[in-house]
């Protein structure tokens, strides 16, 4: 039982939008307002300014107006109820009829209503968050619209059920209207704004509390001095507000405007203070005034805080968010950074395996070579190149000599290029004429060529006995005769295409003799075609310059003396093409 | 070097002009690659070329054996006696037409 009344209590008072129905819980929700809004009504004998007792504030209007923005319209019962009953004032009147009390009454209810729906509808039409005081610009419509307008409306309805009923004289309509109208209009302002300002989630805190009680403190400190002394000193309250509404916000400030209200409407009850004025009505203008301003500095100025401190905490969140995403994103990036690394590990390790191994296929040793004097080099511009050349005995006394350079760079072109050197001396062994060796092997790469390259290439059969030069020349670099004479002679090319582009084709052969201590200088396309700063090409006319009058030099000084021109002239430049060149010369009989 | 593409007819043409050796060559192959990907005949213009290297023959080697692997007729037109001496010592005459000029090329193409 004990626990079925407390869940009622709870479900009863429960602030904002959830809201369980339940017959008994309505009932006892409308009580408790009944029962504060009759409290509020009791207090306001206490705050009757002069003979006519007339109040400057209204509390209860506040409390019907808190409760029905916190509750919801169903405590409007309440609200006519307890309006009804806190016209027993006029119970004193002389002319009080049953029907007029009645009448005058239920008129007043009816405006206490009209007043809390109209406040009500004008924050929920208006105003953009549930709550009134955490924007500044609800603050303004809370005041102006759910306090002043519906104060308006309440005392014109109340002032004329009064007036209706004969209990207002016609020339006291005007001020009866204006009392009226303010007086509820403050109480919605002061009284409303503290329920509103403590009936939410959360509860009050420690702090709140503390501020508090320094507030209500400092009231009664700051009231006491002007008891005391007589002098008017009301203006200490406006730090004070502004303190309370600093540290605790809209339950600071409205505490303290309540407070402060109390203080200054019971001071002036008793003629001190600032407001005391020449007559009652004047006084009870004086203080509304002093109300509207405290209430309205007050909320203003702790909405406004509230805003700049909800910008912040926006923008410290945003800032965080920011800083969250940039780290993330940064520890991705070191991570696919790291990955990278690690394949670029492997294809290095890969390449340099690659470099080695084409390295070993081309013979560097010429030792054994006696009648012939040999110089070869290979350059790639890349770690593995294109080029090639070869040095082997075909048969006894015939030597093969091969100069290529294989279409494409790198990888591709390594491959192709171990491929075209396999197959070419293995085809030259086997074979009886160059010719016959190249059309063997044009025809196997036009065949198994998935990646469509060609291989341009010089292939030479050299008696060294006789100094008979049989050469095939496909599509390749022309080489150079450097003669006894020094004279040099270019081997023109004959027509015949690069290997691997056109099949089932005869290839044309060239026949000459080297005489003894004469010299052929093979060479591929990054020799003639290595460029300077300026863009020029090396050309062939430079190389034959270089190989011109070349009678006393061995294979290996014409070959540096060709490199070296080449590395001069392209200096500053990143080397285009694979360099590679292949220096043959005819020993003389008597160096044997 | 300077190459332009166009369309006449149902060809593509490509006009190559100037010098074209290892230090265009790169370029050159890229073009080259990208007119072999299109569909129809290709006629290439070599009126402005007047010198051609080992290395920029390599280019017309590239785009003469991308066109036979897609059985696309390949034209050159307007080359002069020295590059055309330069591709018939090379063996390359042999893989394209070849004609006076582009009109002749695209005239002379199958309907």
């Amino acid at each position: 039982m004990t626990t079925d009344f407390r869940t009622l209590i709870r479900r009863a008072l429960t602030p904002a939008e959830s809201r369980p129905r339940s017959l008994s819980a309505w009932i006892l929700l409308n009580l408790v307002v009944l029962v504060a809004y009759s409290i509020a009504g009791l207090v306001v004998v206490l705050f009757g300014i002069g003979p006519a007792k007339i109040s400057p504030i209204y509390p209860p209007s506040g409390i019907a107006v808190a409760a029905t923005f916190v509750f919801g319209p169903r405590i409007l019962p309440a609200v006519f109820l307890g309006q009804f009953l806190n016209g027993f004032p006029l119970l004193e009147d002389p002319h009080t009829t049953v029907a007029n009390y009645i009448l005058t009454n239920s008129g007043t209810g009816i405006g206490s209503i009209c007043e809390a729906l109209i406040a009500l509808a004008t924050l929920r039409y208006f105003a953009r968050a549930w709550h009134p005081f955490d924007r500044s610009r609800d603050v303004v419509i809370f005041l102006l619209g759910s306090s002043l307008a519906a104060a308006l409306v309440c005392g014109a309805i109340g002032t004329l059920s009064l007036w209706a009923n004969g209990f207002v004289p016609d020339r006291e309509v005007r001020i009866t209207f204006v009392t009226f109208f303010l007086a509820d209009a403050a109480g919605i302002a002061v009284f409303g704004a503290l329920v509103l300002a403590w009936y939410r989630q959360p509860w009050p805190d420690l702090k709140t509390a503390t501020t508090s009680g320094v507030v209500i403190v400092l009231v009664l400190v700051i009231g006491a001095f002007e008891i005391w002394s007589h002098y008017p000193v009301d203006y200490f309250f406006l730090p004070l507000l502004l303190w309370a509404g600093f540290r605790s916000g809209p339950r600071g400030v409205t505490l303290a405007a309540a407070a402060i209200t109390v203080f200054v409407v019971l001071a002036t009850t008793r003629g001190v203070g600032s407001f005391v004025g020449k007559t009652d009505n004047e006084s009870i203008l004086l203080l509304e005034g002093f109300m509207a301003v405290i209430t309205f500095t007050g909320l203003l100025t702790v909405a406004v805080r509230a805003q700049q401190k909800q910008a912040e905490t926006a923008l410290e969140r945003h800032n965080r968010l920011l800083e969250r995403r940039v780290d993330d994103r940064t520890a991705q990036i070191a991570r696919k950074n790291e990955e990278l690394q690690i394949r670029q590990a492997r294809i290095d390790e890969d390449l340099k395996t690659a470099k080695i191994l084409q390295a070993s296929i081309l013979p560097a040793d010429f030792s054994s070579y006696t009648a012939t004097g040999i110089a070869a080099s290979m350059k790639p511009a890349l770690e593995v190149g294109g080029d090639f050349y070869d040095v082997f005995p075909v048969d006894d006394g015939r030597l093969g000599l091969v100069v290529a350079d294989v279409s494409g760079k790198g990888v591709a072109a390594a491959f192709f290029m171990a491929v075209t050197r396999t197959m070419l001396r293995g085809v030259a062994l086997t074979s009886r004429t160059p010719s016959e060796c190249m059309e063997h092997v044009n025809d196997s790469l036009c065949s198994e060529n998935p990646m469509e390259m060609f291989v341009t290439a010089v292939y030479a059969d050299l008696h060294e006995a006789s100094g008979l030069v049989t050469l095939v020349n496909a599509g390749h670099c022309e080489p150079i005769v450097a003669r006894a004479d020094g004279s040099v002679e270019l081997l023109r090319r004959s027509g015949n295409p690069p290997l691997g582009v056109v099949a089932q084709r005869s290839f044309a052969e060239l026949s000459f003799t080297l005489g003894e201590g004469e010299m052929l200088f093979f060479y591929t396309d990054g020799v003639t075609e290595a460029f300077d700063a300026k863009g020029d090409l090396f050309k062939v006319q430079r190389l034959l310059e270089i190989t011109r009058n070349s009678g006393a030099r061995s294979p290996n000084e014409l070959m540096l003396a060709v490199i070296g021109g080449v590395e001069n002239f392209s200096a500053g430049t990143l080397q285009y093409d694979d360099i590679t060149c292949l220096v043959i010369r005819r020993n003389a009989v008597a160096a044997l | 070097m300077e190459v332009t593409e166009g369309r006449s007819g149902s060809a593509t043409t490509l006009k190559i002009a100037g010098r074209v050796d290892s230090s265009v060559a790169k370029a050159l192959e890229q073009k080259v690659l990208e007119v072999a990907s299109r569909d129809g005949a290709i006629v290439v213009d070599l009126g402005g070329m007047h010198y051609v290297s080992s290395a920029g023959l390599r280019s017309f080697i590239i785009l003469a054996k991308q066109a036979r692997a897609k059985n696309q007729t390949i034209a050159l037109a307007g080359m002069s006696d020295e590059v055309s001496e330069i591709f018939e010592i090379s063996g390359l005459l042999e893989l394209f037409k070849i004609y006076d000029s582009v009109e002749a090329a695209v005239a002379a193409l199958p309907r």
